[in-house]
């Protein structure tokens, strides 16, 4: 598991609040999907799907399953960024 | 060999406990290997070369597909190998003189083992597990994996000489026959079970697991005995000829079948999990209280819970990954906007859904009721979702509304669980508008009504087993639990021989 980032890069926040119809949103690195109306299991892929394509990655179904939090995916992104 | 017989409850279970006291003192394989000899003895020796010819070429498959991480199309083309030799297993297994009891459970287990099998099992890997039977070693390559009560970070605290550690080329094998879970169900990933197969304390018997587990194991007994297998007497006659019944007598008849499904399923699955808790070990939840589920998305997160979850990370997740991407590659949107669209909406729910639901129907049986009770669930799903989509908002908390919606969502239910039962599309729709011979025909109906009151009152009135064995009120060793444990055990038990009906 990757560790917990501390802050929300502004990229990642313009990514939910896209997906989510939701320009007031406000995410924590914590923030999970009983926190976010609207955060069900077919925008968590959307969610995902345009995150690799704003930051040119590409996940396994098993790298979305294992995200559970805004936190888990700014890891993930980084990860895959860096590798 | 049922869970709710003499048989399993007077002669198997008894024999496996006390030898599981014995052998776990010498260390985790032998629990562990105890625990495989017990589960083939469960299947009896007509199934146990089916089984371990499945268990020999999955593991060798599971493998192969480890070893092929860097070249993802032969990966592909294995896995794919390795389902379809699986769904045809479960074919075979369903069509032999004696089908084999939990196909379904066991060729899901072993899919989710191959899938699992992905990335995360490098040979290197593989290999170190088993060296680790040895040395231990093993433990410190997975985090968080080790004795409960005895973590180890740092380097000073190495294993004693004496500790016993797991033997972790053991864990497939086991999860893969452990006799609790395949009969009906909890479906077991790897993941699920690998962390507290790994842990030596899993593998030492404890009385107080024997305790939980066993008040568990009572519950399920009861549910299935006590509440469930009478109901044959209203539910198998209604579905014989459901033409000749009148509308009350009809719509018993289906309200009676959705009880006896819920009872018979969750009792069973209690009885799972409370002997596997009995053996030390945890399964996961499968049922939690899904007649109190406010809409149909709601039901399926609370009704077969294992199957859901594997339905969506293995068909419906891929499929919305794959359908997201094809779209985002020809410019079109993903987001919530782009889902309330027509084409969206049917590119990147509906047709995801209608294919989950459809396997999901399939994996109950061959029938092309199933496949019906499949898609008719995949259309209240949709509709739900529609809903969701173009009238989002907070719920309403009044009670006529909670109300409203649970009722909606029972009606749903109890819909697609008499197209479930019913051999033909037309004997289901037969029932449901049963008004062919007035009010009622049958001469007990106020009986039978009764008995259907009070257990809706037990399904919406009493809290789930996870909620009484885990709320700080609830189960406890103590002596009055015990009196009332066993006078529910004399009753479940006194029970055993009445009508009986694998649902």
């Amino acid at each position: 598991m990757h560790a917990t980032p501390i802050a929300v890069p502004p990229e990642i926040a313009d990514i939910f609040r896209f997906v989510l119809r939701d320009d007031t949103l406000e995410l924590t690195p914590r923030t999970t999907p009983d926190d976010v109306p609207g955060w069900d299991s077919m925008n968590h892929i959307a969610l995902v799907v345009e995150a690799e394509c704003r930051f040119g990655v590409c996940f396994e179904p098993e790298e979305i399953d294992a995200m559970h939090s805004v936190g888990d995916l700014i890891a993930a992104v980084r990860a895959k960024r860096a590798a | 060999m049922s869970f709710a017989s003499y048989g399993f409850l007077f002669v198997f279970l008894p024999v496996a406990l006390a030898g599981y006291w014995l052998v776990a003192r010498w260390g985790p394989a032998a629990a562990m290997g105890w625990l495989i000899v017990c589960s083939l003895a469960f299947y009896g020796a007509d199934h146990v070369p089916f089984l371990l010819l499945s268990i020999a070429a999955n593991a060798l498959l599971g493998l192969w597909i480890a070893q092929t991480d860097a070249r993802p199309r032969a990966q592909t083309a294995i896995l794919s190998a390795g389902i379809a030799l699986n769904l045809i297993g479960m074919a075979v297994g369903r069509s032999l003189d004696v089908p084999l009891p939990g196909i379904s459970f066991i060729a899901f287990t072993q899919i989710g083992y191959l899938l699992d099998q992905r990335g995360n099992f490098t040979l290197p890997v593989m290999a170190g597990r088993v060296l680790a039977t040895s040395n231990g070693t093993i433990q410190r390559l997975r985090a968080g994996i080790g004795p409960r009560d005895k973590p180890r970070d740092n380097e000073d605290d190495r294993p004693s000489r004496d500790e016993k550690f797991t033997p972790l080329y053991m864990t497939y094998p086991l999860m893969a026959v452990f006799f609790p879970h395949l009969i009906a169900g909890p479906i077991l990933r790897l993941r699920d079970v690998e962390a507290q197969f790994a842990d030596p304390n899993t593998w030492r018997f404890r009385g107080e697991n024997l305790a939980a587990g066993g008040f568990i194991l009572l519950i399920g007994l009861l549910k299935k005995t006590l509440l469930a297998n009478p109901l044959s007497v209203i539910v198998t006659p209604g579905f014989a000829d459901p033409g000749a019944l009148g509308m009350l007598d009809a719509w018993m008849a289906a309200v009676g079948w959705s009880f006896q499904l819920y009872f018979d399923f969750s009792g069973y699955s209690d009885m799972a999990i409370g002997l596997g808790r009995m053996f030390g070990v945890r399964l996961p939840e499968n049922f939690a209280s899904p007649y109190k589920a406010q809409s149909v998305i709601d039901y399926w997160q609370r009704w077969h819970i294992t199957l859901t979850h594997f339905l969506m990370s293995t068909v419906f997740n891929p499929l919305t990954l794959a359908v997201m991407r094809w779209r985002r590659a020809r410019g079109k949107g993903t987001n919530a906007a782009a889902q309330r669209r027509l084409d969206g909406f049917c590119q990147m729910l509906l047709a995801p859904l209608t294919v989950t639901m459809a396997l999901a129907g399939v994996w109950h049986g061959t029938g092309w009721n199933y496949v019906a009770f499949g898609l008719l669930h995949a259309a209240f799903l949709g509709a739900n979702h529609a809903w969701r989509l173009f009238r989002p908002g907070p719920r309403s908390g009044r009670w006529h509304a909670v109300l409203g919606r649970v009722a909606l969502t029972y009606l749903c239910v109890l819909v697609g669980a008499a197209v479930f039962r019913s051999p033909t599309l037309n004997g289901a729709w037969s029932l449901l508008a049963g008004a062919h011979a007035g009010i009622s025909t049958d001469p007990h109906v106020r009986l039978h009504a009764a008995w259907l009151f009070c257990l809706a009152a037990i399904v919406w009135g009493m809290p789930n087993t996870r909620q009484i064995v885990t709320h700080a009120r609830g189960w406890q060793p103590t002596v009055p639990w015990a009196v009332a444990a066993g006078c529910a055990a004399t009753l479940g038990l006194l029970s055993l021989g009445g009508t009986h009906e694998f649902v």
